[in-house]
């Protein structure tokens, strides 16, 4: 279907984790970015090349909704610290 | 003689059908056995003019559709055979979970995926395509037979990650063609 890039500050990568779980989530880091999760939603964040992050739904598709709003509550978080939906390259 | 036979159903509800050698169209199982007696003709028929058994004729069995289907994978498969002969690029496409999935596609080590600002208005980009492709699969085909790998890896707008991975394909055959597709 398509995946939504967020470009982001570089000092996201040292500090997002920290961000999610003040706002009640549960993280689970790795050397490529991490799992979010909240009730039996979860969204993996994965931080990729140019300064660029990814949300991927993880969870069975059978809480597709729950992952949504959950992808959704992270995208305002990403949003309000500077993050920016898009990709800053063209290419 | 001409290939067609007709043959027409006796009783109140006069359905007349038109025969090929193909299939008896719309002869369910039910209209099968009320006229038994006719299809039983019909075959005996069929079998003095096309001196065949019907019953073991692909043709009767699946219709004209089964012939175009294994004429189809044939000719598939020849392809697929005479390009790895030729050894000419392949693309590889990879299956991924996304939202709720997700698909990247290449050729080689390279990959590319639609992605961008909102679903419906992607951009093929490389950002993230290697990464995805390679850790998040969930399945890959690969060795997709193209003819050019570039052009499969060319970038630009796209409305879903799927249509994109087609539209890489196609590309990948026709990037020859003078009108820039």
């Amino acid at each position: 279907m398509g995946i939504i890039l967020y470009s982001h500050p570089k000092e996201l990568v040292w500090n997002w984790w920290r961000l999610m779980e003040g706002h009640g989530f549960t993280v689970q880091r790795n050397p490529s970015g991490g799992i979010i999760t909240h009730a039996r939603a979860k969204v993996k964040i994965h931080f990729v090349e140019d300064n660029h992050l990814m949300l991927v739904f993880s969870a069975p598709f059978i809480f597709f909704g729950k992952n949504l709003r959950l992808a959704k509550s992270v995208e305002d978080i990403l949003l309000s610290v500077g993050a920016v939906k898009g990709s800053s390259q063209e290419s | 003689m001409p290939r067609q036979l007709r043959i027409d159903f006796p009783g109140a509800m006069h359905r007349r059908c038109w025969i090929t050698n193909e299939p008896i169209y719309g002869l369910t199982p039910n209209l099968r056995s009320q006229y038994g007696y006719w299809y039983k003709n019909f075959q005996d028929d069929s079998q003095k003019a096309w001196g065949n058994d019907l019953g073991s004729d692909p043709a009767f069995r699946f219709g004209s559709g089964g012939g175009r289907v294994a004429i189809t994978a044939l000719s598939v498969a020849s392809g697929v055979k005479l390009c790895s002969m030729l050894k000419t690029p392949t693309m590889n496409v990879a299956f991924d979970p996304g939202s709720p999935f997700h698909v990247a596609y290449g050729s080689g080590d390279a990959w590319v995926h639609a992605a961008g600002e909102s679903m419906g208005a992607l951009r093929v980009t490389s950002i993230g395509a290697t990464r995805y492709a390679t850790t998040e699969a969930v399945f890959t085909v690969t060795g997709i037979p193209v003819l050019s790998s570039s052009a499969v890896l060319t970038t630009g707008s796209a409305a879903t990650c799927l249509g994109a991975a087609i539209n890489g394909f196609v590309r990948g055959w026709l990037h020859f063609l003078p009108f820039g597709f």
